[in-house]
C-alpha cells in the first residue's frame, strides 16, 4: 500500500518532508472529555425527567416544554461548536520538519495563526523536556531549539516522542548545507521571501 | 406579560442560523489549512452530523407545539394592586 507523500503549502519543490507532527492526544483528550460532559448534561437531565415520571414522554406539547427544548438545543449545538473549534485548535498546532527547514504552526483560536519557519542550517542546539507522570509514561514533552543568531527559539509543548525527534532534528541539521541558497516554491503556490526574523 | 410562542420559535432559529455560519466558517479553516488526513474528515463530519441530529431531535421533539399560543411569564414580587395601612 503507498502511502501519500508529505506536503504542506508553500513547500518547495524539492524539499523532502521528513515528519509532520501534531500535539501528544493527551492534549485534546481532556479537552473533549469537557465537552462531551457538558454535552451530556441536557440528554441526563431529560432522561431523568422522563424516568421520574415529570416528562411524560420525549415529545413536548406544552409551551414550557418548548421552551426548555430549544433552549437545550441551543446549549448542546454550542457545545458542540465550541468542541469542533477545540479539536480544531489542538489539529493546526503542526511541527514540520523538512531537509530545509523546521516550521512551527500555532494556531490561537479560530483566526489568529502563527507560522515561524528556522532554516537548518541555522539550528544551534535542540533540548528536550519531560516534566510529569504523564508526559514520562506516554513520552511526550517540551522541545526547544535553538537558533544561531537574533532569532527567537523554537519552543514546542506535549510533543510525543520527543526524543525520537530531537535526533530526526539534530541529524538533519548537521546534514545542512551551511550557504544561503535560493529555493525555487512549488508551481501554483504564492512565493514567500523568508523574513530575517524567520518569522512572517 | 405573555410572549407568543413562535418567539421563541424565531429567536432559535436566529442563533441556529448564527451559529451554522460559525460551523461553516471552521470547517472551511479545517480543510483549508488541515493535513486532508482521515481524521480531520471524520471529526468534522462527525460534529456536523451531530448539530444536525440535534437539530432533527429538536424538531421532531416539538412538532406538536402550538406555536399560536402564548406563554406567560411573571415576574414574583410584583403586583399591580396597591395595598393600604
Amino acid at each position: 500500500m503507498t502511502t501519500k507523500p508529505l506536503t504542506f503549502p508553500d513547500k518547495h519543490v524539492d524539499e523532502v518532508v521528513i515528519f509532520m507532527q501534531h500535539r501528544h492526544w493527551s492534549v485534546i483528550f481532556g479537552r473533549m472529555a469537557r465537552w462531551i460532559f457538558f454535552m451530556a448534561l441536557p440528554i441526563v437531565v431529560i432522561v431523568v425527567l422522563i424516568a421520574s415520571g415529570r416528562v411524560a414522554s420525549f415529545t413536548v406539547d406544552s409551551a414550557g416544554g418548548a421552551a426548555l427544548v430549544l433552549g437545550a438545543s441551543i446549549f448542546m449545538l454550542l457545545m458542540l461548536l465550541l468542541a469542533y473549534q477545540d479539536w480544531l485548535d489542538y489539529y493546526l498546532d503542526m511541527l514540520i520538519l523538512s531537509n530545509e527547514r523546521v516550521i512551527q504552526i500555532e494556531q490561537v483560536g479560530m483566526f489568529k495563526r502563527t507560522v515561524s519557519q528556522l532554516s537548518l542550517d541555522k539550528v544551534q542546539d535542540v533540548t528536550v523536556e519531560t516534566k510529569g507522570m504523564l508526559s514520562s509514561f506516554f513520552g511526550f514533552g517540551t522541545i526547544t531549539i535553538e537558533s544561531a543568531g537574533e532569532m527567537e527559539n523554537f519552543i514546542v509543548h506535549n510533543v510525543p516522542h520527543v526524543e525520537q525527534m530531537q535526533s530526526q532534528i539534530l541529524m538533519y541539521a548537521k546534514q545542512a548545507p551551511r550557504t544561503g541558497i535560493e529555493r525555487k516554491p512549488q508551481p501554483g503556490t504564492p512565493s514567500v521571501p523568508p523574513s530575517p526574523t524567520g518569522r512572517p | 406579560m405573555s410572549i407568543p410562542l413562535a418567539v421563541f420559535l424565531y429567536v432559535y432559529l436566529a442563533i441556529v442560523l448564527v451559529l451554522g455560519v460559525f460551523t461553516l466558517l471552521v470547517l472551511v479553516q479545517a480543510m483549508r489549512f488541515g493535513t486532508k488526513s482521515t481524521s480531520s474528515y471524520v471529526m468534522s463530519f462527525l460534529c456536523v452530523g451531530l448539530m444536525v441530529l440535534v437539530l432533527v431531535f429538536t424538531f421532531v421533539s416539538v412538532r406538536n407545539v402550538d406555536w399560536s399560543s402564548t406563554m406567560s411569564i411573571g415576574v414574583p414580587g410584583l403586583s399591580s394592586s396597591t395595598g393600604s395601612t
